[in-house]
């Protein structure tokens, strides 16, 4: 199966970057669409479904926490798997993460690091949800 | 660890990571002075309700030519990318990971990171900053760190 993602960071860098890792893990990739902010990443997630969601944590008019908690509460929405890209590594922010039932990875990442998170989201080993499952146990490096 | 080579090895990984560029054991090589482009990025410490925030800041600098081929190994093509905007991602990622790595149970607010232009534009250095210099086959990146006590 391919995978349809969405990438949301505000940074369109980082946005090119976490697009070109995902094309280096191996991943049958089918749309890989973006978002630069919370709200825009909603309207996104509305027009068409996805696979999953890479979501950045710092960002402007709605930050990746309080999109996470949209999407929990949205029916439609509360099933794709998430997995948070971030550089902030606090104990605190990590049990944020937990609680909310979404992946993790550490900016910065290798797509092999990307890969055990997008494993571990889609399998619903980090966050608790049933979502596609992948062929076999994922790319071979 | 000291916080210096914290820093040091924030900033080797991120260039590993994400430019697949890996820093020269040899640091014999001294800066050129002639960087073209550096980035700013302030940071507010924020420890709990009842706290102060507390500034900080994190100054990146590189030259031209390592600049060029640490965007080549981030994005294949930066064509379309301004390397203040690069050199700005790679220090709001060496920032993020070098806090999380000294104070690991505080939470750190990161702000944008600002191009600063000219030639070697001053870090924003108290005495209390740190400093580490990275040399690569086509360079040496620089990079400074305020942070709040």
């Amino acid at each position: 199966m391919s995978l349809d993602v969405l990438v949301v960071d505000d940074s369109p860098v980082m946005r090119r970057m976490v697009r070109r890792n995902l094309d280096l893990t191996g991943f049958e990739l089918g749309e890989v669409r973006e978002a630069k902010n919370g709200r825009d990443a909603l309207d996104k997630l509305t027009e068409a479904s996805v696979d999953l969601a890479l979501v950045d944590v710092n960002m402007p008019v709605m930050n990746g926490i309080e999109l996470i908690h949209a999407m929990k509460a949205d029916e439609n929405l509360s099933a794709v798997p998430v997995v948070v890209v971030s550089s902030e590594a606090s104990a605190q922010r990590r049990e944020q993460f937990d609680a909310l039932g979404v992946g993790y990875v550490r900016k910065p990442f290798t797509p092999e690091d990307l890969v055990e998170a997008v494993i571990g989201a889609l399998s619903g080993g980090e966050n608790g949800t049933a979502g596609p499952t992948l062929a076999g146990s994922g790319p071979d490096f | 660890m000291e916080l210096q080579d914290q820093l040091w090895r924030a900033v080797a990984r991120t260039f590993e990571c994400f430019c697949f560029l890996v820093p020269n054991e040899d640091e014999g090589q001294s800066p050129k002075a002639d960087y073209t482009t550096a980035a700013w990025l302030p940071f507010a410490r924020v420890d709990g309700a009842d706290s102060l925030s507390k500034e900080g800041s994190l100054t990146l600098r590189a030259e031209p030519e390592l600049l060029q081929r640490a965007l080549e190994g981030m994005l294949e093509d930066p064509s379309s990318v301004s390397p203040q905007d690069g050199l700005g991602e790679l220090a709001n990622v060496i920032c993020g990971q070098v806090l999380g790595d000294v104070a690991p149970e505080s939470v750190f607010d990161l702000g944008s990171p600002s191009a600063l232009e000219g030639e070697a534009p001053p870090f924003p250095s108290p005495a209390s900053s740190v400093r580490a210099a990275l040399v690569f086959d086509d360079g040496v990146i620089e990079v400074g760190l305020h942070l709040p006590s």
